[in-house]
């Protein structure tokens, strides 16, 4: 796990308690939404359980002994959801998918990739996207499957591209 | 036509041809995962041969080397086969291009059919009669104009040319009468000769309203005095 | 002749006193010329001394001090006034520059401190900003406080706190803080920016109906965040006086 520079309200005890004043919290909520994007980032993290989410150092300080309880965890992955950035993945909402890039902006990005090499109108395996030599230098080069997948379901939409499940895996194909 | 297809949500832009292909390089990517896999298991036999030596177990280490031949092999075997599937989907993909290009040509020659359809020979015929006939009305009118003249054309011209020798003379031996008899009949030439009518009427008009503006005056200035 | 010099006399006293009265007139118009020419001269010079040393008065913050103790001693305020003579100094927009600098600070600052910053931080941004933009000036507390005075009339939006030991807040968000809210501040100051009710009690020896009412009042200005992780007891933090906040960026 790489580290990354906390910011300074990491080491402020207070900010893993969600504070009852509107604008404070309101503040509170927009470090933490930075924090959280930055950490799955750095990490190249895309899922989360709350219930385990005290493993990670992202909401547990040990230096200062302070936890963001699970409530807060939720709000803060609510507030993520509300820019798009976040998704629950059952109905208990304990589990989330978590980008950095919100789907929009990643199926963006792996469109003009497509458009800027020549991949339209063929079709490509996702392990390719990702994991593939044509795609080391891309930012989506090691995205979460699952993550991709969203992505390219946004394209659908857009006309974009037509998602082709084979096997366990899907492909893809461009236009 | 993409785009006409893709508002038919259920009929899908994938062909058969693409699933082939997809099918393919799922294949090598697994070959590619695979060959990850063994590479690792190589570099961790080196190493462990190397240490095995070390410690002088050469059986050992020699049986691990042996061992990393054999997936040496097989490495290179799956290269072989990568490099066929590699070969097989560039053929595939290109066949893809090439029916496309094909397809293209197609496309492009019906458009030709189509229209060269259009003309019949028949039609070109009665065209280029139809164009002929016209070019020839059109240099008679020409030749009329430019003045090349036909032999009747010419005793016509003749003619008209001694009848015009006739009046002159006529008009030049009885000089001296005509004037007068023509400035006696000129009332009624100018009943006659409408064109002239209308140069001369404006200036009479506009002298008889000055006499006429001019009589009011008079009158006024009789009244006052 | 006592009829006649008592008339001389009366009509010799008249002409006297009027005479007198003439030179005493002649004399304090005398004065008062002479008086205004040496102030004039002393304005005069006074003027070309700062006009003279204007980059020092700009850069050392102890001639400074000085230079406006000597204006202060012949009623002319440097500050007061942006026209005449003393704008072509430019000592009045220097104030007025770093006021305006003030509030610019304050606003940046105040999505994590709640519009609450203590004069040191104040200072260090300042003069980080300031230093990028122009030669470095030193500024002191002093000069801080003199430009903050001219905040002032924007009433309590804009408050410099004292907090005693030459500590001072300044608060740039409207919301009047009493005296309660300034002590509990100073005795949160002194204990790393943060406090607890136990500590007010002890500290200040308030009874805790104050005590609350006072550190809910700060929570509710957004100037105070709320910690009930401690094991012991809530505690309450102050992001303006808590080191890693006002270290950052």
């Amino acid at each position: 796990m790489s580290e990354i520079e906390w910011p300074w309200q990491y080491s402020f005890p207070p900010f893993f308690t969600i504070q009852p004043h509107a604008e404070t919290k309101a503040r509170q909520l927009k470090a933490w939404h930075t924090l959280v994007l930055n950490y799955f980032k750095a990490n190249n993290l895309s899922s989360l359980d709350i219930r385990e989410a005290h493993q990670s150092s992202l909401f547990n300080n040990s230096s200062i002994d302070r936890k963001l309880p699970p409530e807060g965890i939720l709000l803060v992955l609510e507030d993520l959801q509300k820019s798009g950035n976040a998704t629950p993945l059952d109905k208990t909402r304990n589990r989330w998918l978590v980008y950095w890039h919100t789907l929009e902006e990643w199926a963006a990005i792996i469109y003009s990739w497509a458009q800027a090499n020549g991949f339209l109108n063929t079709v490509c395996t996702f392990f390719e996207l990702v994991s593939g030599d044509d795609t080391n230098e891309q930012e989506f080069h090691g995205l979460d499957e699952e993550v991709l997948l969203r992505a390219i379901q946004v394209l659908e939409t857009q006309k974009k591209a037509e998602v082709i499940p084979i096997d366990d895996s899907h492909g893809v194909k461009f236009f | 036509m993409g785009a006409l297809f893709g508002k038919q949500k259920p009929k899908s832009r994938v062909t058969d041809h693409d699933r082939a292909i997809l099918q393919l390089k799922q294949q090598r990517d697994k070959l590619k995962v695979y060959q990850k896999r063994i590479q690792g298991t190589l570099e961790k036999d080196t190493e462990l041969a190397r240490k095995l030596l070390r410690d002088g177990k050469k059986d050992r280490a020699r049986l691990i080397l042996r061992k990393k031949k054999y997936q040496e092999q097989l490495l290179s075997t799956t290269d072989n086969q990568l490099e066929n599937l590699e070969k097989l989907t560039q053929d595939l993909e290109f066949a893809g291009i090439e029916a496309q290009v094909i397809n293209g040509l197609k496309v492009g020659s019906e458009a030709l059919k189509k229209a060269n359809a259009v003309f019949s020979i028949d039609e070109i015929e009665r065209i280029m009669d139809e164009t002929r006939e016209g070019v020839e009305k059109q240099q008679e009118i020409d030749e009329m104009l430019s003045g090349v003249l036909s032999d009747q054309d010419e005793e016509d011209v003749l003619a008209e040319l001694d009848d015009i020798i006739k009046e002159q003379k006529k008009e030049t031996e009885p000089s001296p009468a005509v004037p007068d008899e023509e400035m006696d009949e000129l009332p009624d030439e100018e009943m006659e000769e409408l064109p002239d009518v209308p140069s001369e009427e404006p200036q009479e008009s506009t002298a008889a309203k000055k006499e006429r503006n001019k009589q009011p005056k008079e009158k006024v200035a009789i009244a006052a005095s | 002749m006592r009829r006649r010099a008592g008339v001389g006399a009366i009509h010799k006293q008249k002409l006297e006193q009027e005479k007198y009265r003439d030179k005493g007139t002649e004399i304090q118009e005398n004065q008062l010329e002479q008086m205004s020419k040496q102030m004039e001269v002393f304005r005069t010079n006074l003027e070309d001394f700062a006009a003279k040393h204007k980059n020092e008065i700009r850069k050392n913050v102890q001639f400074r001090r000085q230079f406006q103790d000597m204006c202060a001693s012949i009623g002319v305020d440097p500050l007061a006034s942006g026209k005449g003579f003393w704008s072509v100094l430019g000592i009045g927009d220097f104030y007025y520059e770093l006021s305006v600098q003030i509030v610019e600070v304050c606003i940046a600052t105040s999505y994590k401190n709640g519009g609450l910053i203590t004069m040191d931080e104040l200072r260090k941004r300042l003069v980080q900003a300031r230093g990028r933009s122009k030669q470095h000036q030193d500024i002191s507390i002093d000069d801080l406080l003199c430009a903050s005075k001219k905040l002032r009339i924007f009433g309590n939006g804009f408050t410099v706190l004292p907090m005693g030991k030459g500590q001072y807040l300044v608060q740039s968000v409207p919301g009047e803080l009493n005296m309660d809210h300034t002590a509990i501040l100073q005795a949160a100051t002194d204990n790393e920016g943060h406090i607890s009710c136990s500590d007010i009690q002890s500290k200040l020896g308030w009874e805790l109906e104050r005590t609350q009412r006072g550190l809910n009042y700060m929570l509710q200005e957004g100037l105070a965040w709320i910690d009930v992780q401690n094991p012991k007891e809530k505690t309450y933090w102050f992001p303006s006086l808590f080191a890693a906040c006002v270290n950052a960026q």
